[in-house]
């Protein structure tokens, strides 16, 4: 190459490269407990306790687990019942999920049951939380429709109150479930009918393997994910307007997180 | 008073019939003289029967009228540019004019400014150039968002031919909806409002129209890298009427349905998606007697964006359309009317559609407003304005529609409203003495919603004593009330950003600035101003935390109301004569708002607009009569980002994508960006071909190719856990995203 053209060249790329790292310096940030626990029926108890941390807080590669939160008592209180979780790392190879606290026992069927959640931290705060068993609300029909290229589309109806507010989320995993096509939140606010339907595009070929969520939420719950996504989203969007994250937990602890009933209608479909 | 009489007419520009605004008459020989107003009329007592008046205008030849006791009124007074170039015949005295004026806190652009001084991809753009006076923010780079002396986006009037624009971008703010081969005169009132103006509380930019050549057939246009641009103008009656269209397009969607065309069989091929905007600028008058004139006006302009294939359809389609119907007439020889109806629309629409099923989504602000004003000249002393209108505003506010095409599915939200609002205005231009002058005015002003009424009484007072024969002191009060809220959760002009009216929950949003200054005329060719002025705030609206603004149907659920002040001084140093002409501006601002019960638990902040620092240089060098050379130079504080302080692991349920990092934000603009600065040249080479003028604008936009900071982001750097199956952090670092760098631009104008 011409060694003038190289110089130009090399000149125009460095001239197109907007994009550059920069050293800033934020404010100061205290770390938080973060908890996340969801209570599916037939389910064990199991909770994850993390501790949030400045952004630009060094990773102790060594240690992953060092973000753990351990050594709480966590007790969760059903039917005048107190379940006491055990501090112990569990992980549940099918789901790819860590917990560091959980129970043997079950989560009981049975909606409307109220479930409170204790935890007291060693350094003698603590975190509360409540929920409601919500009923599920399940997934009518499964409708797979094929396009004249050979690719077809699936659409999800189900049925729901429009008279009732409701809160939802929808997922589409393709493959498997650590591999996320659809997910979004959505309320019946706008429901004019008991029907509703959620759709894919024309996207998938015969053989294809989606696993279809409903998840039935708590308004809390719909707060704390919906603050969660935008909050990611806000970072990378010029457009997005920041915010704060809404926790269905409190406490003296001052912390994170949701504690919640899982009320999810899921199905896998292979298209034909 | 024996002998006195009235003298009245309208000053004019001899090529092609365009009234001129602001043109000074006055009694030759004397300190006596008037401005003509917004249609070129004025009305001037003589002390005698006869005299002579002198009548001059930037960039046109003074013309001397003699009077005699024969002369009738109106008088219609032509007069035309220098025999060189017809932009560089400037009279200082405009500067005079500026100097005994009451009015401060005002900056006017020409054309000729708008036109040579480049602006990003070569395009012309007035609200870009205006972004370079002091006390003018953009939002961001490149874009056309004003934020005015702490004003927020929504709290500036755009007027164009008196019909209210609400929303002059195109491109997400890219270009503003003025073209600017139609336009005659641009005014932005940064402060000391006079009276006939309200409805916003930081700004008013008032647009005026070329009328149309009523001597002969012309036109002007030009051919550019991201639009071309066509005027026509001609006479249909000689000295009676005269008609002016003007379009411009984008056309870059004719490139892109070309290679989306020589794809078309390839399967693996992402189409682009369509996109074009135009304008079009349309205005006809009619001289219906010496006493009469008839305008009528319109501008209708659309952004359309689009994708189309047979399984899927989008199309986002945005735009304003405004019309005037205006009539002028002459009462009697001190007296001047205006009566105008407008018409003004805005709105959007998303519409989707995928085999068997449809959404669609459209907000809309539209209003009809009639006004009629009065410009009452009873002697040279006292210039009196009086006025009132009646505006219906009409709202569609997110009104959704979406379902299933047999109707079995059907979702639906949004809200229809509508508002009266009113107002009336007095104001007098009281020539005091010598060397003080008073504009003293009240505009009382009304608002109606679904039975809800709200009531302003807003003083408006500016004073001007001139201090020396060249140094004039000023000081002004203006209360202004805005009854129209911009609902916009970003400080980057959307299409989606919608209006709303005060309700019974929503109050109107008040102001109350106080501005004093001072003016020096250095020599006959510098004018140095400064400018101090405070701001305070009432009733503000932001948005509560991750507030739906795009389908609700109470939207103002999502509101939460507070206060703010803004206070600054801004310097300007001026040169309008001579082969280089230009500016240095400087403006030291400061900005906080606060007493929102929903936000930082009613503390105050800074917006992300606060900007401490703002210089501007421009620079406009006549090399030849031929070849003009420009620059200008802009330096900003940072802009302020909200940035999160924190980070927590999210893991979510089964089958939800675990997040390592998710943003944990605390206090609202807690970073300020590094330092804005940039370098734009130009380079405008004139010809004379025979048909004409035409002209080659060679342009450079960041001319050293500044990176500025558009948005800042953090980055996390993960990897996979092998043993686990998980992403697990590493890193995290802070990245600069920047917009534009260096731009070259050819563009290529013509006259004939």
């Amino acid at each position: 190459m011409n060694p003038r053209f190289a110089v130009i060249l090399m000149l125009a790329l460095s001239a197109c490269n907007l994009e550059k790292e920069i050293d800033i310096s934020l404010p100061e940030y205290a770390s938080q407990p973060v908890v996340e626990c969801y209570l599916e029926p037939g389910k064990p108890y199991r909770l994850l306790l993390t501790r949030s941390s400045a952004y630009f807080s060094t990773f102790d590669l060594e240690d992953p687990a060092a973000a753990l939160y351990n050594g709480a008592s966590v007790l969760v209180r059903v039917d005048g019942q107190d379940i006491l979780l055990d501090n112990q790392l569990t992980f549940d190879p099918a789901t790819l999920k860590f917990y560091n606290y959980s129970s043997d026992l079950l989560v009981p069927e049975g909606v409307g049951k109220t479930y409170e959640l204790d935890i007291l931290l060693p350094d003698g705060t603590t975190i509360t939380g409540q929920t409601t068993m919500l009923p599920v609300v399940p997934m009518d029909s499964l409708i797979v429709e094929a396009n004249d290229m050979g690719k077809s589309r699936v659409i999800t109806y189900f049925r729901e109150d429009p008279m009732a507010v409701n809160y939802y989320r929808r997922m589409v995993n393709f493959g498997s479930q650590d591999s996320t096509l659809q997910d979004f939140l959505v309320t019946d606010d706008f429901f004019d009918t008991e029907l509703g339907a959620f759709g894919t595009g024309f996207s998938f070929a015969s053989g294809d393997t989606l696993i279809h969520t409903l998840v039935h939420m708590e308004e809390p719950y719909f707060d704390y994910l919906n603050t969660i996504f935008q909050s990611i989203a806000a970072n990378l969007n010029p457009f997005g307007q920041p915010g704060l994250i809404v926790s269905t937990v409190e406490g003296s602890a001052n912390p994170l997180g949701v504690f919640t009933g899982l009320s999810v209608d899921r199905d896998t479909l292979i298209v034909p | 008073m024996l002998g006195q009489r009235t003298i009245n007419g309208t000053v004019r520009d001899g090529e092609n019939g365009e009234t001129l605004i602001g043109a000074t008459v006055r009694v030759q020989g004397t300190e006596s003289g008037t401005f003509t107003n917004t249609y070129g009329f004025f009305s001037l007592s003589l002390p005698a029967d006869t005299g002579t008046l002198q009548v001059s205008y930037v960039g046109y030849r003074d013309v001397l009228v003699p009077i005699t006791p024969a002369i009738t009124n109106p008088l219609s007074i032509d007069l035309f540019s220098g025999q060189t170039l017809e932009e560089v015949v400037v009279k200082s005295n405009s500067f005079r004019e500026q100097l005994s004026s009451t009015q401060m806190s005002v900056q006017e652009l020409t054309m000729r400014e708008a036109k040579l001084i480049p602006v990003v991809f070569g395009e012309v753009d007035i609200i870009k150039t205006l972004q370079l006076k002091p006390g003018i923010n953009s939002g961001s780079e490149g874009n056309s968002g004003l934020f005015v002396r702490g004003g927020s986006a929504d709290q500036n009037l755009f007027i164009l031919d008196e019909a209210t624009v609400y929303n002059p971008n195109h491109l997400f703010g890219f270009f503003s909806t003025f073209n600017s081969d139609a336009v005659k005169d641009v005014k932005i009132y940064k402060g000391g409002f006079p009276a006939q103006y309200g409805g916003r509380l930081s700004s008013v930019i008032d647009v005026k129209l070329n009328e149309g050549n009523n001597q002969k057939f012309s036109g002007t246009g030009g051919i550019g890298l991201i639009s071309s641009r066509l005027t026509l103008e001609a006479p249909l009656v000689k000295n009676k009427s005269s008609m002016i269209i003007s379009g411009r397009r984008t056309y870059a969607d004719l490139i892109t349905r070309s290679i989306n065309r020589a794809n078309e069989d390839n399967p693996d091929y992402n189409p682009i998606p369509d996109y074009y905007f135009y304008d079009l600028n349309t205005k006809i008058n009619y001289t219906l007697s010496d006493k009469d004139r008839l305008y009528l006006s319109g501008y209708f302009g659309q952004d359309r964006f689009g994708f189309d294939n047979e399984n899927f359809n989008f199309n986002f389609n945005w735009g304003n359309a405004t019309g005037t119907a205006r009539w002028n007439r002459i009462i009697s020889p001190t007296l001047f009317g205006n009566t105008t109806f407008t018409y003004s629309d805005y709105n959007y629409e998303i519409a989707n559609a995928l085999t068997g099923f449809s959404f669609n989504l459209q907000s809309r602000i539209r209003d009809m407003n009639l006004k009629s004003d009065l410009t009452w000249s009873p002697n040279n002393e006292h210039h009196i304005r009086m006025g009132g209108e009646l505006t219906r505003h009409q709202f569609t506010v997110g009104r959704l529609k979406a379902g299933s095409d047999d109707g079995e599915i059907s979702f639906s939200a949004g809200q229809d409203l509508t508002a009266w609002e009113a107002g009336l205005y007095f104001q007098d231009d009281w020539t005091i003495n010598d060397r003080s002058s008073l504009s003293a005015g009240l505009r009382l002003s009304g608002f109606l919603q679904e039975g809800h009424p709200y009531g302003g009484i807003e003083p408006r007072l500016a004073y001007n004593y001139r201090l020396t024969p060249v140094v004039s002191l000023k000081a002004n009060y203006a209360r202004m009330y805005q009854y129209l809220h911009l609902v916009a959760n970003s400080s980057i002009s959307l299409p989606t950003d919608i209006w709303y009216p005060s309700t019974a929950g929503v109050r109107p949003q008040i102001s109350d600035q106080v501005g004093v200054g001072w003016q020096w005329l250095l020599g006959s060719q510098f004018l140095l101003s400064n400018e101090y002025y405070y701001k305070h705030l009432d009733n503000q609206i932001d948005f509560k935390n991750f507030a739906d603004l795009f389908a609700n149907d109470e939207l103002e659920r999502e509101f939460t109301f507070g206060k703010g002040y803004a206070y600054g001084t801004e310097v300007y140093f001026e040169k309008k004569e001579g082969r280089l002409t230009g500016w240095v501006g400087y403006t030291l601002a400061f900005v906080r708002r606060g007493e929102f019960s929903d936000i930082m638990g009613g503390r105050y902040f800074a917006p992300r607009y606060d900007r401490r620092h703002d210089i501007s240089i421009v620079g406009i060098y006549e090399i030849t009569p031929r070849v003009t050379a420009t620059a200008a130079w802009v330096y900003g504080s940072g802009d302020l980002s909200w940035l999160p302080v924190g980070r927590l692991p999210f893991q979510d349920i089964p089958g939800g994508q675990s997040q390592p990092v998710v943003p944990v934000y605390g206090d609202r603009n807690n970073l300020r960006q590094p330092a804005y600065h940039r370098l734009d040249l130009g380079l405008v080479i004139g010809f004379k071909p025979r048909w004409g003028e035409s002209d080659l604008t060679i342009s450079i936009y960041n001319a050293y190719n500044r990176r500025n900071p558009y948005f800042l982001y953090l980055d996390a750097e993960t990897r996979t856990n092998t043993d686990l199956g998980i992403e697990e952090v590493v890193g995290i670092k802070a990245r600069q995203v920047s917009l534009f760098p260096i731009l070259p631009a050819l563009t290529y104008n013509f006259t004939f």
